[in-house]
């Protein structure tokens, strides 16, 4: 498991809200809100790999013996 | 050595980002709290798996019941889990959510608990005359 993956999520997120904040000042309210949401989804479906993983990683730890 | 100052930094830089997107954009910042936790627990499972094993040999070294030295290592992990995923809900606001998930750590401890619970009731019923 390498570090590079929080190095990418942190990126979506922080390109996420700054054109966030781009499109809400230039007054297109409801497509900074589906980029936030789509933004969100994204990160959710790498999260939901890594917990997965994280969770066969734990159980076979503890089930080793 | 090399490994805790490489935690410890990215744990830095992250908590600035997240810091940072926090002001902007909750749901992203719980997001990169919770991945960034996950990862380092990742990262972490090697030299706890070291650290179990040799728990482990020692406890079967010094003769001791191998149901034992599972239910107390159960018992840590859940509690660890546990802690951190409350800790994990209260960073995105929701107590409520915390406080069940330390509940339900508390229960399955105490499920999981139960054999030596009842080997320790049976010792002491043989005990007694």
């Amino acid at each position: 498991m390498d570090i590079t993956l929080i190095y990418r999520i942190a990126g979506v997120g922080i390109i996420v809200a700054i054109l966030h904040i781009f499109l809400s000042q230039a007054g297109r309210q409801e497509q900074a809100q589906m980029l936030s949401l789509a933004g969100v989804l994204i990160v959710l479906l790498s999260l939901i790999q890594l917990i997965a993983q994280l969770f066969r990683d734990v159980e076979l730890v503890f089930r080793w013996w | 050595m090399e490994g805790i100052i490489r935690i410890v930094g990215i744990g830095i830089a992250m908590a600035v980002v997240i810091g940072i997107l926090r002001s902007t954009h909750t749901p992203m910042a719980v997001q990169l709290s919770i991945s960034f936790t996950v990862v380092m627990m990742l990262v972490l499972i090697e030299p706890l798996r070291e650290v179990l094993t040799f728990f482990a040999e020692m406890g079967r070294r010094a003769g001791m019941d191998r149901h034992h030295l599972e239910v107390l290592f159960k018992a840590v992990g859940i509690a660890y889990v546990a802690s951190v995923g409350a800790q994990l809900a209260k960073d995105a606001g929701e107590q409520s959510v915390a406080v069940l998930i330390e509940l339900g750590g508390k229960v399955l401890i105490l499920t999981v608990a139960i054999p030596v619970f009842s080997s320790i009731l049976l010792s002491l019923l043989r005990l007694l005359p």
